[in-house]
């Protein structure tokens, strides 16, 4: 059994799919309001449409992630021989993508719907509504940004 | 390339000549209009007054749509596929309007038809009901009139339910003077005739209170309920013809679906003009308009005026004085033109004279393209939008901005289709490198594209500030920023080599020392003048804290990293659509499914990555680009024109 490789791989999958869970209740949640919007107001889709889609940010991190795992174990090249010990450094450099991911995309969901509501109320702030919610993603980047600091710089 | 400079203008005509020369304002269809009616203090004539023709109006253009929409499912005109929707000029929709009786005629006859079969429909129902609830009792075989208490005897009709029905019939024959007789049986109850003499009147009572005996009244007096039963369905079936009649006549109207189309658009454009009126000031005899116009369009409006207003006017063109605000118009050329499409999602840009368009374009077809990335997706997607768009599109050249706009992004995924080799899901020898082999240098190479558009932003907020004269502020915030960006960036380039393992040439290595140079002048720059605009102490702290931005710079440089992420899943997806269909090839079946399969998901492969492409480089540009210089806020210069739904207006 080649714990290294396990490893590395339940690392993608923590890093594809928590992050990807975080963008798809995000984006989720507030296209429900974004509907409801629209309901009210059809002229307002653009606006809203874009807000509904600043929660899927955390799935595109999480991807590029997952990918940078798998170039690291050789998936798209030569076979690597990875350690035990590379493979925990890999599933561990996973989890802050993954767990951060997975919040901060729910959690942005959540501000974007607020977002989307003050532009049902008043059409002409969004730009403002827009900016708040886009502040959640400072947490999204950092941990994309340890993630791939980990990948890059921890393993070989 | 540009916002347009405009001029105001200032009309004052007579009341009387209004009509002529707002039909020629909207033919023009250049003008942007400003509400002043309530600023005005001396002009403050309520137009409305003489106006109830817009309410007239607006009334039977909601009953001309009611029409129009009930009778499209007996639409049986053929239409070309794809066509550009047929044409008339302002003129021919005057004269629909002054020949309207024709079709308004149709809409009343539809709205009685309607009516009427609202009404047969509604009597329906009530003699359905009622046949349902005599026909049971149909088997009685006596006439209702002899259903009559006698002196001595009583006699009703009623139900007992069904699962009561034996114990009760125990209980009736029990009686001495107590005779039942069954005439009807249905799922849920059993319908009985009683008689009993008036000496057994408390136990049948008893018995048919305990069993749920529920009295049954008919409706009328006399005949037999299988008589009336007849009658009713007599009724009921001239009822149904009518009702076909009606539906007969009403599939007919519908041979005057066109002349209703024009009709409808007709009061469309008339109702709009009148609506206008409201935005004016005015006394019973004058009316004044005050609007704006593209600056170099002053001539042709005097003209218009000239020609319309023959008894006299007053006409003055002013610029926008210090501070005050116009509409925002854009002028582009073709090829950037559909992209206004996207900014005017966004908001509208305040009254400045930088053009958000211009610089957006080139960005937004350049990420959609790395984001679609592949080529044979490219020439569909670009043949097909330019298909469309060139089919769809009017006599005078005005077309659909989305479909334009996707055409031109088309071309830049077959760009970068040959760039990464992509073709179809197939690997193809790029001409860059295969992202899939080299994904470091892809996302390496997403983020510096991500630097350069925020870079080109804060230039351009830069540019914005000095035009305002706030050229401290420009270099304080601006150029100190971008000065520090700029060397970080040329001195962490030959730190990347690692990543792709090779080792960075001597000149290389040079040059990032050099980087470490300009980011610290950047960084004395932001620490010293940061500070900006703030007294004493706060001036240095300011500088300090502004240092902190550069957690809002990462954030937006590393947001572009989905460029590489997106362009990838597309690459990744469409090698496993091949690989499927690679493995269900073979023999003659085989190959059908294969075919099959490779054209169908990789259509649907095709669609879901053009949205994400399109909705990501949508949100790159409204929250990194627009985020660095965009002020919003903006009044969106509105033109007075007609608007039409089933045809488009032909100038001429």
């Amino acid at each position: 059994m080649d714990w290294g490789i396990f490893l590395g791989y339940t690392g993608v999958a923590l890093a594809g799919a928590l992050a990807g869970i975080g963008s798809a209740i995000g984006v989720s949640i507030a296209g429900q309001a974004a509907s409801g919007v629209v309901s009210e107001d059809p002229d307002k889709f653009g606006k809203v449409l874009l807000m509904q889609l600043l929660p899927g940010t955390q799935g595109i991190y999480g991807l590029v992630v997952a990918i940078l795992i798998m170039l690291k174990m050789g998936v798209f090249g030569d076979a690597v021989d990875l350690s035990v010990t590379d493979g925990f450094k890999l599933l561990a450099a996973s989890l802050p993508i993954g767990i951060l991911g997975l919040y901060s995309g729910i959690y942005q969901g959540k501000a974007a719907v607020a977002g989307i509501h003050l532009i049902g109320q008043r059409g002409d702030q969004s730009g403002r509504a827009l900016t708040m919610c886009a502040a959640v993603e400072l947490y999204a980047v950092f941990g994309l940004l340890v993630s791939l600091l980990a990948i890059l710089l921890g393993v070989q | 390339m540009a916002i347009v400079p405009l001029k105001k203008v200032t009309l004052l005509a007579l009341n009387r000549e209004r009509e002529t020369i707002l039909n020629a304002l909207q033919s023009y269809g250049n003008l942007h209009i400003n509400q002043i009616r309530d600023e005005e203090e001396l002009f403050t004539y309520n137009f409305n007054l003489e106006n109830d023709d817009i309410e007239k109006l607006e009334s039977d253009l909601s009953d001309v749509k009611a029409t129009i929409k009930a009778l499209k499912s007996y639409d049986e005109r053929k239409s070309e596929f794809m066509a550009p929707k047929p044409e008339l000029t302002i003129n021919d929709f005057d004269e629909i309007l002054s020949n309207s009786t024709e079709a308004q005629k149709v809409v009343n006859d539809f709205l009685e038809n309607r009516n009427e079969a609202m009404d047969v429909k509604s009597e329906l129902l009530r003699i359905e009901s009622s046949i349902s609830q005599i026909d049971p009792w149909r088997d009685i075989g006596i006439d209702v009139f002899d259903i009559e208490d006698t002196s001595t005897c009583r006699i009703l009709v009623g139900t007992v339910p069904v699962l009561e029905f034996q114990e009760y019939k125990k209980t009736i024959d029990e009686i001495e003077f107590a005779e039942h007789e069954k005439i009807y049986t249905d799922r849920d109850n059993v319908y009985v005739l009683l008689m009993h003499h008036n000496n057994g009147n408390e136990e049948v009572t008893a018995a048919n209170f305990k069993h749920s005996f529920t009295k049954y009244n008919f409706q009328f007096d006399k005949g037999t309920p299988q008589e009336h039963v007849k009658e009713l369905k007599e009724k009921a079936r001239e009822l149904k013809k009518q009702q076909d009649k009606l539906q007969h006549e009403e599939t007919e109207m519908a041979e005057h679906l066109t002349d209703l189309e024009k009709y409808h658009d007709a009061l469309n454009v008339k109702i709009g003009l009148l609506e206008q009126v409201n935005k004016f000031g005015g006394t019973e005899y004058i009316f004044l308009l005050e609007g704006w116009i593209g600056a170099h369009e002053e001539e042709k409006f005097t003209d218009i005026i000239k020609e319309t207003a023959k008894e006299g006017y007053e006409l003055a063109f002013s610029e926008a004085e210090k501070g005050e605000e116009y509409p925002t118009l854009y002028e582009n050329n073709a090829a950037v033109r559909p992209f206004e499409f996207v900014t005017n999602m966004f908001a509208t840009s305040k009254t400045s004279k930088v053009d958000p368009n211009t610089s957006m374009a080139p960005f937004f077809a350049l990420f959609f393209g790395m984001m679609l990335s592949d080529a044979g997706y490219g020439i569909i997607l670009a043949l097909g939008a330019a298909f469309v768009y060139f089919r769809t599109r009017t006599s005078e050249g005005k077309g659909n901005s989305l479909l334009a706009l996707l055409a031109i992004s088309g071309v830049s995924t077959i760009f970068w289709g040959v760039m990464f080799g992509g073709f179809f899901g197939f690997e193809f020898r790029p001409i860059l490198f295969n992202p899939l082999k080299e994904p470091i240098l892809t996302l390496g190479l997403s983020l510096l594209l991500g630097i350069i558009q925020i870079l080109y932003g804060m230039i351009l907020r830069a540019i914005m500030l000095i035009q305002q004269k706030r050229v401290m502020e420009a270099i304080s915030q601006q150029f100190t920023w971008i000065t520090l960006l700029i060397g970080i960036v040329i001195f962490a380039f030959p730190n990347t080599y690692m990543f792709v393992g090779t080792e960075p040439s001597d000149g290389v290595v040079a040059l990032g020392e050099a980087g470490k140079y300009i980011a610290l002048i950047g960084f004395i720059g932001l620490v010293t003048l940061g500070g900006y605009g703030q007294k004493g102490f706060k001036r240095i702290t300011g500088g300090i804290s502004s240092l902190m931005d550069i957690t809002g710079y990462l954030s937006d440089i590393l947001s572009y990293a989905r460029l590489f992420g997106l362009g990838l899943a597309t690459g990744v997806i469409g090698m496993i659509i091949n690989q499927m269909a690679g493995m269900i090839a073979g023999g003659v079946v085989g190959w059908i499914f294969a075919v099959i399969i490779f054209v169908s998901v990789h259509l649907f492969n095709l669609a879901i990555n053009s949205l994400g492409a399109y909705v990501h480089s949508t949100r790159l540009q409204y929250v990194e680009f627009f985020g660095k210089f965009f002020v919003d806020g903006g009044i969106p210069f509105k033109r007075f024109e007609p608007e039409t739904k089933y045809y488009n207006i032909r100038h001429n």
